[in-house]
């Protein structure tokens, strides 16, 4: 491939990526810390054996991982985290693209206001129903378990999902689904065989988001959960608080672990997510 | 067995409508029609888009359901039936191969449903994709290949199949006329083979004549007639499909009934005609204005005719398309190819008593009159 040469013009999104990685940046560096480095002022850019005068230099550590991975309650949420985001996007995907493929195809009575009904539930602050959910989930046993959160989780993306994916299934031709009946298909497995492989990009940028709304969700989980079914963003939290100072090693290399699951889920997705984006703007 | 048995089973009928009709909102898309389709018969319908006939192909696919009336399929009722559980192969204009799957899948895609072994499936698409020479792209995905060979492997996908029913929706319109004709020599060929009842659904009058053991013309959402196409295009039933089976249509003369005489507007040239049976049987209402329907070939120049003048030549190849004015109309002949006439050349045209067809004025239906002689008047 020809490189390109760089044009001025790129500039301003060199400045945009740097501004929005510098965070990630100070993550990074700061995971491979050891606690006086990760305060010095000013701060210490490159990891190296150097005399500690040297403000330009800090000596590495894997010590934050160690803590992270090994003696730091870290690796349950972990799981937690792992576990409940499958399975919601999992749950949310398949009932949402049924009921997205409904809405697009079926004329029932009353189709509008189902479907501004479950857009409805998007319109609603998720923190606004925190407390009744938490009595309900206490009163049937679903508080701090890895079931309930699933549970919400999917509840919370359906909304999405289904809209999405009427979306997706409004741009594939009916007639694909008319030839599967013709040919012995009854609309169950025309709907699996004919029309989802259709929408595999809009399954996959579904799930993409999916998957980041129940991997990152917070609040919740913090309200529902206490011992057994925490999830890495609340002990990510939990972290800074450990002790009577914030330990800003051990927090950086937990966040960082947390973003790596949505970067490499988008990261090999990228080509379907892009296309499921673009789908319905560009024509065959 | 050709009679009908105890539960109304007809061998010899492949398909009946009865009262069938459709609506879509407040669109009247098919009206009640009645309709019987012979078993091994080749039906093409014909009509302008918006006829109702590609509705009358989804109902008997069981892709909508009528409003009211039965549809019989082999001696069953399926009026409700869904399409999965009828017995019909069907070929779309447009969106007809499965994006996602390979050629060959696509074809082996109906067997599958009814549980047919892959090996098996497959030995028998491949059969199909040969014969009509598109074997080659078996493993390739439908993007990207032609309109014309996608088209070809929806036939075969249809072929594949022994259907009780095969319906056609415009499947080779998109392809040029040579290859289209050559295709449907093939399909038809093969269709015939095996005693397969089939209807072709299509815009172009040529190709519903020249396929059709029967033609359907239909408008608006009505049959207008249904007969072999010999007889549609020698007796059509009204002035619709006078115009709109056989190209160019049929010449529509206005003229005024006098007594027994007929006169064309215009023209110096009038019909004694007989009102047959109907004449007999008519209560006091005098026709006064009625059509003259007479076929361009019919229309002969000849000495002793009425001169018209020439308002154009089309040439197209075989013959000329001759069109002399008359008032503010035209009348259509033909002229051989190596004739020339210019335009404003007066020609003196003629035809005879038993060329010409009648219809009613208001209602435009085919009257049953015959023409007995035709005069032409002298001092024009």
């Amino acid at each position: 491939m020809k490189r390109r040469a760089f044009t001025w013009a790129t500039l301003p999104a060199i400045l945009v990526a740097v501004m929005m990685l510098s965070p990630v940046l100070w993550m990074l560096l700061t995971s491979f810390k050891l606690p006086p480095d990760t305060v010095a002022m000013p701060p210490r850019f490159l990891p190296g054996d150097m005399a500690p005068e040297n403000s330009f230099w800090f000596r590495g550590t894997l010590g934050n991982y160690r803590h992270v991975f090994g003696d730091g309650d870290s690796v349950g949420p972990i799981l937690n985290s792992l576990w409940v985001a499958f399975w919601a996007t999992l749950v949310s995907l398949l009932t949402g693209s049924m009921a997205g493929y409904a809405l697009s195809r079926f004329a029932f009575r009353g189709v509008h206001f189902v479907q501004w009904l479950i857009l409805g539930t998007r319109l609603l602050p998720p923190l606004a129903v925190a407390v009744p959910v938490s009595f309900l989930f206490s009163r049937v046993g679903l508080q701090d378990t890895r079931f309930g959160l699933i549970l919400l989780y999917s509840a919370l993306n359906l909304s999405l999902s289904t809209w999405m994916m009427k979306g997706f299934f409004d741009e594939v031709p009916r007639a694909f689904e008319e030839a599967a009946f013709i040919d012995g298909y009854t609309r169950l497995e025309a709907f699996f065989k004919v029309v989802l492989p259709q929408v595999i990009p809009g399954l996959t940028a579904t799930s993409v988001l999916g998957f980041l709304g129940a991997w990152n969700e917070y609040a919740f989980a913090l309200t529902l959960t206490s011992i057994d079914a925490v999830t890495l963003p609340v002990r990510v939290h939990a972290i800074s608080a450990d002790s009577s100072s914030v330990t800003w090693g051990p927090l950086a290399a937990a966040a960082l672990v947390s973003i790596l699951p949505p970067v490499l889920f988008t990261f090999f997705t990228r080509r379907y997510l892009l296309r499921g984006i673009t789908l319905g703007t560009v024509k065959e | 067995m050709t009679i009908a048995d105890g539960n109304g089973f007809e061998p010899e009928v492949a398909a009946r409508l009865e009262g069938v009709a459709k609506t879509f909102g407040k669109t009247l898309a098919l009206a009640p029609l009645d309709l019987e389709i012979r078993r091994g018969e080749f039906l093409t319908v014909l009509g302008p888009s918006g006829c109702g006939k590609s509705t009358l192909m989804r109902l008997l696919a069981g892709l909508e359901f009528p409003d009211i009336g039965s549809l019989w399929q082999g001696g069953k009722d399926v009026t409700r039936l869904s399409a999965d559980h009828r017995d019909v192969a069907l070929v779309f204009q447009l969106f007809t191969l499965y994006p996602h799957l390979t050629v060959l899948d696509n074809v082996t895609f109906p067997l599958r449903a009814r549980g047919m072994a892959a090996s098996e499936a497959e030995g028998l698409a491949l059969h199909w994709l040969r014969f009509f020479e598109v074997d080659h792209f078996s493993r390739l995905k439908p993007k990207g290949l032609s309109q014309g060979d996608r088209q070809k492997i929806a036939m075969a996908r249809a072929l594949v199949r022994q259907a009780g029913l095969f319906l056609f929706d415009e499947p080779f319109s998109a392809l040029d006329p040579g290859t289209r004709e050559s295709l449907w020599e093939r399909v038809r060929m093969e269709l015939a083979a095996r005693g397969a009842t089939a209807i072709l659904v299509t815009h172009d009058q040529t190709e519903a004549m020249a396929l059709g053991d029967r033609l359907a013309v239909m408008r608006r959402g009505q049959l207008q007639q249904c007969d072999t196409p010999a007889k549609v295009y020698e007796r059509p039933a009204n002035v619709f499909v006078a115009d709109f089976v056989g190209r160019p249509g049929m010449n529509l003369l206005s003229a005024r009934k006098f007594g027994e005489w007929v006169q064309v507007d215009e023209l110096a040239m009038r019909m004694r005609v007989s009102e047959g049976v109907a004449g007999l049987l008519k209560q006091g209402r005098e026709m006064d204005h009625c059509l003259v329907g007479i076929r361009p070939e019919w229309v002969v120049i000849a000495d002793g005719g009425v001169p018209l003048p020439v308002e154009h030549v089309a040439a197209l190849g075989p013959a000329n398309l001759l069109e002399l004015r008359l008032g503010n109309g035209l009348v259509r002949s033909w002229l051989p190819s190596g004739v020339k006439k210019n335009r404003g050349e007066s020609v003196p045209i003629q035809w005879m008593a038993s060329a010409c067809r009648f219809f009613d004025g208001e209602t435009g239906e085919l009257l049953s009159w015959k023409a007995l002689e035709v005069e032409c008047l002298p001092g024009n």
